[in-house]
């Protein structure tokens, strides 16, 4: 799945790259925020940690790949080119531009994280009402409405009449859930 | 296979030396064919001049080589960090420009004493030398090898006059000697 992106155009290689990145932030965030009970979108921003990748990772982008996001993006991420002896130029290159892709990814992760915002803001959900996955999965639910083009609202009643919802927001096909309880 | 047999440098960065070296040594037999340059001293001062002159080379070398080459020649260039992220491409071509044409410039000052040690085996001299083989498109009547190299194509009574002509390869490089010129010999009767 190709995501919509902000930043200039890159091969495919290193598009993906930055996707995968971006694809593990957004799952840690998935999986930390039900459990850490933060409240706040800032506060989701930061249960993440920064993806570590080593030059063995960027390998396959090649030097040309490399330079060019060192030429596009160093300056305005604020990423430096490690002081190096030149016999080891090209591990300095690699390692400037793995700061690159996880700072990219970081962005990119951080923009599609504002979507998941607009949806909770527009549905009144709150960081709070964040499940870590559907609790009511292995039951058979009663109504099922589609909010939008990424979010299904699963109904699932209980024996005293309330109609329990978990929304399934799927961000960059990472599902996030959120529980609802209509009386 | 690299153009020079003890290279020890990758395929791609022997082929840009190459590329220079020959480059160098093209200019020169020009001069040399032309009598500019009377002493194999001169010819070595012609290409010290020509390394002095910092000239440039387009290289069709990927830029992986080219990071290849700073990496082995390291000790070699000027290129030291701080590396701007905007002129780190531009850092990389120079320097590896300077190594190409620094180790191009000492494998022609080598092919020069490969061809001095032919000239002295064979006793050749730089007034024998001609810019190409002038009898190739005539029949020759013998062809020997002498190894190395080194051979000669003997031309007879062309216009009245025996030629023999040795081609000296060092490197990817061609030279040419005609040893002077002697009468045939008048036919007998």
């Amino acid at each position: 799945m190709k995501w919509s992106h902000s930043e200039p155009v890159h091969s495919a290689q290193v598009d993906d790259l930055v996707d995968s990145v971006a694809h593990a932030i957004l799952e840690q965030i998935q999986d930390r925020v039900p459990e850490s009970r933060v409240a706040t979108f800032d506060e989701c921003r930061q249960t993440y940690d920064p993806p570590q990748l080593d030059n063995d990772d960027i390998f396959d982008l090649g030097i040309a790949d490399q330079l060019q996001l060192i030429e596009l993006h160093a300056r305005r991420l604020d990423v430096t080119i490690p002081d190096t002896p030149p016999g080891t130029l090209r591990a300095a290159i690699e390692t400037a531009a793995c700061h690159i892709i996880v700072r990219l990814a970081e962005q990119r992760a951080m923009n599609l994280f504002e979507e998941l915002e607009v949806f909770m803001a527009r549905h009144e959900l709150e960081v709070l009402d964040m499940l870590p996955d559907n609790p009511l999965a292995p039951l058979p639910h009663q109504t099922e409405r589609r909010l939008g083009k990424h979010c299904v609202a699963y109904g699932y009643r209980a024996p005293d009449g309330s109609i329990a919802e978990v929304l399934e927001f799927r961000l960059a096909g990472i599902p996030f859930y959120f529980s609802r309880i209509w009386r | 296979m690299n153009q020079y047999p003890n290279s020890d440098l990758s395929f791609e960065l022997d082929q840009a030396v190459d590329a220079v070296a020959r480059s160098l040594l093209e200019q020169l037999q020009w001069s040399l064919s032309n009598r500019e340059v009377p002493t194999i001293e001169g010819c070595r001062e012609r290409l010290a001049d020509a390394l002095r002159a910092d000239g440039t080379e387009s290289l069709d070398m990927s830029l992986d080589d080219k990071v290849d080459a700073i990496e082995e020649h390291a000790a070699d260039t000027d290129i030291s960090a701080p590396f701007e992220p905007e002129t780190i491409r531009q850092r990389i071509e120079e320097a590896a420009n300077h190594i190409v044409v620094r180790l191009g410039g000492q494998r022609a000052m080598d092919l020069l004493d490969e061809l001095e040690k032919h000239m002295s085996c064979h006793d050749l001299e730089l007034s024998d030398m001609v810019s190409a083989n002038y009898l190739a498109h005539l029949p020759h009547r013998a062809e020997r090898s002498e190894g190395d190299g080194f051979t000669v194509y003997e031309y007879r009574n062309i216009d009245g006059f025996d030629v023999d002509l040795f081609e000296v390869r060092v490197g990817s490089m061609a030279f040419f000697f005609a040893k002077p010129q002697r009468r045939c010999r008048p036919p007998s009767h």
